[in-house]
């Protein structure tokens, strides 16, 4: 009954339920993006960088045919961006933006696993205290003593496209 | 250097290397570039590469708007 409460406690602070998600390694931090939005995994294929576009999605890449963005989520956490290696890969994944489903390609200095995460372990990202900016964090989950940061994919890709505005606009301005 | 027709004008591009001349599909940008307007969309290679396509007209408007206001701007 207990354990019921709870998971009603948490549905206001998004997770819900067990979260089965995939693993990935961003510098030195474990982050988890739900499973069930994630399309496929590729290894490095070669980016096409976009001029002016904001670092956080500064490349468009091929996936079957598509020409889709490829986000790197370490800019947004304030991350080292290590170079490519042997374990970097792409996560194709479908994020809401603006309210559309959209195909995105995040970095990911590793892919480690699918695992389910209990919600009754998943915690609300304290207000204070921590190097992120909290409002893209859905929560902190737990596993074998470590923490897992749950991203919220939709405030961050809501976010990264109001950042391109700016840009439009004084391209805008220089134009007129 | 690569000319384009812009409007009832001429104006040369300059471009470091001529790669190719290709019939392609254009795919629109995602909503994450679409604040990008020197770029019309993006279209896929022979060789599996994406390849940025230029709006000219937007390129030549902004060029044009440079011109009007760096150099006749400062001598007015």
């Amino acid at each position: 009954m207990s354990q019921a409460m709870k998971l009603v406690d948490l549905a206001d602070s998004a997770p819900v339920d067990a979260m089965n998600a995939l693993t990935i390694r961003l510098d030195d931090e474990l982050f988890a993006v739900e499973a069930h939005h994630v399309r496929e995994i590729l290894e490095l294929v070669p980016i096409t960088e976009v001029p002016n576009a904001p670092d956080f999605v500064g490349g468009l890449i091929n996936v079957r045919g598509r020409v889709v963005p490829l986000a790197d989520l370490r800019v947004m956490f304030g991350m080292n961006r290590a170079e490519p290696d042997e374990d970097t890969r792409i996560v194709v994944m479908e994020v809401d933006m603006d309210g559309e489903p959209a195909i995105v390609g995040i970095l990911a200095d590793k892919v480690h696993d699918v695992t389910d995460i209990e919600a009754a372990s998943i915690e609300e990202a304290p207000k204070v205290g921590m190097r992120w900016r909290p409002e893209f964090i859905k929560g902190i989950g737990k596993r074998n003593g470590g923490f897992i940061i749950i991203p919220n994919m939709e405030r961050i890709f809501e976010i990264s496209g109001a950042r391109t505005a700016p840009v439009a606009a004084s391209e805008e301005r220089s134009a007129s | 250097m690569v000319i384009v027709s812009s409007g009832d004008g001429r104006v040369g591009l300059v471009v470091d290397q001529i790669i190719g001349n290709n019939q392609t599909v254009i795919k629109q940008l995602s909503k994450l570039h679409s604040g990008i307007k020197s770029f019309s969309g993006a279209t896929i290679l022979g060789d599996g590469s994406v390849a940025l396509i230029l709006d000219t007209a937007h390129l030549v408007a902004a060029g044009q708007g440079y011109v009007d206001h760096n150099v006749t701007g400062r001598a007015a």
